[in-house]
């Protein structure tokens, strides 16, 4: 008996073991699996287990497939919830839920903001805040230098003031008067790096600028423009004015305005044109900014509401500044930085940005529409701390695009 | 403590006193007087049991084994005629769930039918007929896990005799759980499915493994310290899911120290179970096995099933879930197992040796005892 005893013995004690390796194999297998992340992310201030939480408002997506996208305790959730009251059913968004999934799935573990619109019709198809957070909305309220996505606002804007200018771009860079330190491009440092000395662009255009990304061009440029004219094209654009997207009866989701310093002076004005300096601009707003360029000079309001009748938000650039910009900007993605968007069949316009944020890593941007002839989708990627906006930010757009154009969007 | 181990009498104190505290805890509140009833009665009993209890009088329990099972299947009857839904699981009046008095007694019953270590067709048929009956009675009454721990516990005494019948035993079993996962019906099949992948039904049958997992997960190695748990947000924390209040308090190392405890009250209680078999006394070491199996069948599949290793089985954690019954009955087991680690003429732990002496003659023993002016 003894030995049928110690067989015992062996096997509930090696039990008892496992269940110590089970209790460790959840421990270190949970925060890698992305569905359990996402369940104990969503519970982190759940309600106690058996209370009865009273119903809370529901979103449908633009097919009328349940929808979940405001976390709990939102402004979002609020609205929603209001207007579930008022209509007595859930409420209809013109967000696409299988384009959100996939644009989320894109950002998971990444910080930043992804936003999706039909430029026609300034409805919302994609609205993701990375990580999503019920009171840190990146989307629609963070402010960030926009860095070289704002070379896009002020081609058009300098276009639309017929300022059309040749620049030299020499590598030692600009600068508009000696007590301020010289605008220089990227790639100075770059070659620096490689022990090579960098023969600056040359004497360009407008076009070639816009491609390579040269920041001692657009530095002339928002001198030559002006102060007045520049603030003017601000003002043109509404780029300090905040964007309703949904509204209640008593509360709205709101997207921040940007933060655009005024009375510039000339010497200010330089960081300006590159997107950097004090100037702060939501994801909302670039991807506002791109839908003017992509819908022939004009922003329609941005909308969260099916129902919502498009209307005109601004009138900021002319017709044929924006038909300009969107050459360029297909050139850009076509052979410049935004090559990595570039999908075949898909006349892809775009702009790429890296904003120096002055302390650690650069924020990447990448904003753009799709296709040029007729643009259907603008869509603007943030990656917080994602370096150049070609490497984090591009690559996660491309994904959004395929899938809009599996989806549909581009017939 | 005259003969009793020493070392599971530690162990069955501190874990009593670890549920005690764990409950109070997890109450957030002065326990009302009723909390403390069932302690201070299954304390009572269980001491009593301890002292009334010794390998040799093992016997007289084992002796009134029909007893025993006519006790076990007459509230299986009360329960199915008088018994009242509760969250799922049937009680009797006043929510008293006899299941851990019916388990006690089954054990009582495998043990004392094999009590002379012999496996004949009569005894097994009797063996047979009498866990039928009850089984029939509670699957009657819908209870599963009780059914899964009478059988593996029967299986367990039925090891414990015989090298053959065991294993044949645990291949029935293992083949009637294999027929069951391969076809299941309604609320097994719902049971199976969350446990393959809780996560596909997050918000409705996984919710509660889920929770559970979130909060051993966040207590991580160390827990996130006593009192700053979310302890209310696991459905059922204070019965099935008590291990996931530990965990999430005190961590891995306190669920490593949970299952320190139960290994040893589990190995003692099979340490006493082979003393007893060395001193012939074959009845009260089947009577410890099976004891200890029904412990060990009730923590492995409780753990177990918060842990989602094996699908839930609605069974409370022994000594450390809340529940007046399963409490005293669990005392009054480890009472009896504790009087059962007593070797007759022993002192201490030292009377082991004295026993395994006996076997190569009385007197050096005794001359030796003699000497020692004992």
């Amino acid at each position: 008996m003894k030995g049928r005893l110690v067989i015992s013995g062996i096997a509930f004690c090696g039990a008892l073991c496992g269940l110590v390796f089970a209790h460790a194999r959840w421990m270190a297998r949970a925060p890698r699996d992305p569905r359990f992340v996402r369940f104990m992310r969503r519970n982190n201030l759940r309600a106690n287990a058996n209370e009865v939480i009273p119903e809370r408002g529901k979103a449908l997506d633009r097919r009328g497939c349940p929808l979940d996208i405001a976390e709990a305790g939102s402004t979002f959730q609020k609205v929603i919830d209001e207007l579930q009251l008022a209509s007595g059913a859930p409420v209809p968004l013109t967000i696409d839920a299988d384009l959100q999934a996939k644009a989320e799935s894109l950002m998971e573990g990444k910080l930043g903001a992804v936003v999706a619109l039909e430029p026609a019709t300034g409805r919302i198809r994609a609205l993701v805040n990375a990580p999503r957070a019920a009171y840190l909305t990146r989307a629609l309220n963070g402010l960030y230098p926009p860095g070289s996505t704002f070379k896009v606002f002020m081609a058009a804007a300098a276009l639309s003031a017929d300022v059309d200018p040749v620049f030299d771009c020499p590598a030692a860079g600009w600068r508009p008067n000696r007590s301020t330190s010289p605008i220089r491009d990227s790639e100075v440092a770059e070659f620096a790096r490689r022990r090579k000395a960098w023969k600056g662009f040359g004497r360009i255009g407008m076009s070639e600028a816009m491609v390579h990304s040269a920041n001692t061009y657009f530095a002339q440029l928002g001198y030559a423009l002006g102060a007045e004219r520049f603030d003017a094209a601000v003002a043109a654009a509404r780029l300090r004015d905040s964007a309703t997207v949904l509204a209640a009866n008593t509360v709205s989701l709101t997207g921040a305005g940007g933060g655009v310093p005024d009375g510039a002076s000339a010497a200010t004005l330089a960081p300006l044109a590159i997107g950097q300096g004090a100037l702060q601009l939501t994801p909302l707003g670039v991807a506002l900014v791109t839908a003017a360029v992509a819908d022939d000079g004009l922003i329609l309001a941005p909308t969260l509401s099916e129902a919502a009748k498009p209307t005109l938000r601004a009138r900021p650039f002319t017709f044929a500044a924006a038909q300009r910009v969107k050459k360029m900007m297909r050139a850009a993605v076509r052979r410049g930085t935004g090559k990595v968007c570039d999908i075949p069949g898909l006349e892809v316009c775009g702009k790429t940005g890296t904003a120096q944020t002055g302390k650690g890593a650069d924020h990447a941007w990448f904003t753009c529409f799709a296709p040029a002839a007729s643009p259907r989708l603008v869509v603007t990627v943030l990656v917080e701390g994602g370096g150049f906006g070609a490497r984090s930010a591009a690559p996660v757009a491309r994904g959004i695009l395929l899938e809009a154009q599996r989806l549909g969007y581009f017939r | 403590m005259m003969g009793r181990d020493r070392w599971l009498l530690a162990a069955v104190c501190a874990l009593t006193a670890l549920g005690f505290f764990l409950q109070i805890r997890i109450a957030e509140a002065v326990p009302r007087a009723g909390f403390f009833i069932p302690y201070a009665l299954g304390a009572v009993c269980g001491i009593a049991a301890m002292f009334a209890f010794s390998g040799e009088r093992a016997g007289v329990l084992l002796r009134g084994r029909w007893i025993a099972l006519g006790a076990a299947t007459a509230l299986m009857a009360a329960l199915l005629v008088f018994g009242r839904r509760y969250r799922g699981g049937l009680y009797l009046p006043g929510r008293i769930n006899p299941s851990e008095l019916v388990k006690l007694c089954m054990v009582v019953f495998a043990a004392g039918t094999l009590s002379d270590g012999r496996v004949t067709m009569r005894r097994l048929l009797e063996l047979g007929a009498g866990y039928g009956v009850v089984a029939v009675t509670v699957a009657l009454a819908g209870d599963f896990g009780l059914l899964a721990q009478l059988a593996v516990t029967g299986a367990a005494v039925l090891f414990a005799t015989s090298w053959f019948w065991g294993c044949a035993a645990f291949v029935t079993i293992a083949g009637g759980v294999s027929f069951m996962f391969a076809r299941p019906t309604g609320h097994l099949a719902t049971r199976l499915a969350v446990w393959r992948d809780p996560l596909a039904d997050a918000a409705g049958a996984g919710w509660q493994t889920l929770q559970g997992l979130t909060a051993v997960v966040s207590g991580g190695w160390w827990g996130v310290g006593a009192k700053l748990g979310d302890v209310r947000n696991v459905p059922i924390v204070a019965s099935d899911f008590v291990y996931t209040a530990l965990a999430e308090e005190w961590g891995l190392v306190g669920c490593v120290a949970l299952l320190a405890l139960y290994g040893m009250i589990f190995v003692r209680g099979l340490m006493a179970s082979d003393r007893l078999s060395h001193a012939e006394n074959v009845g009260g070491a089947l009577l410890a096995a099976g004891l200890v199996a029904s412990l060990a069948v009730q923590v492995l599949l409780n753990i177990g099933g918060v842990l989602n290793a094996v699908p839930m089985t609605g069974i409370p954690l022994p000594l450390l879930s809340l529940g007046g019954s399963s409490l005293m009955v669990t005392l009054v087991s480890l009472g009896i197992l504790l009087g059962l680690s007593r070797v007759a003429g022993a002192e201490d732990i030292v009377g082991q040796r004295v026993t395994r002496n006996k076997r190569q003659g009385d007197m050096s023993a005794n001359a030796r005892r003699g000497q020692s002016g004992r």
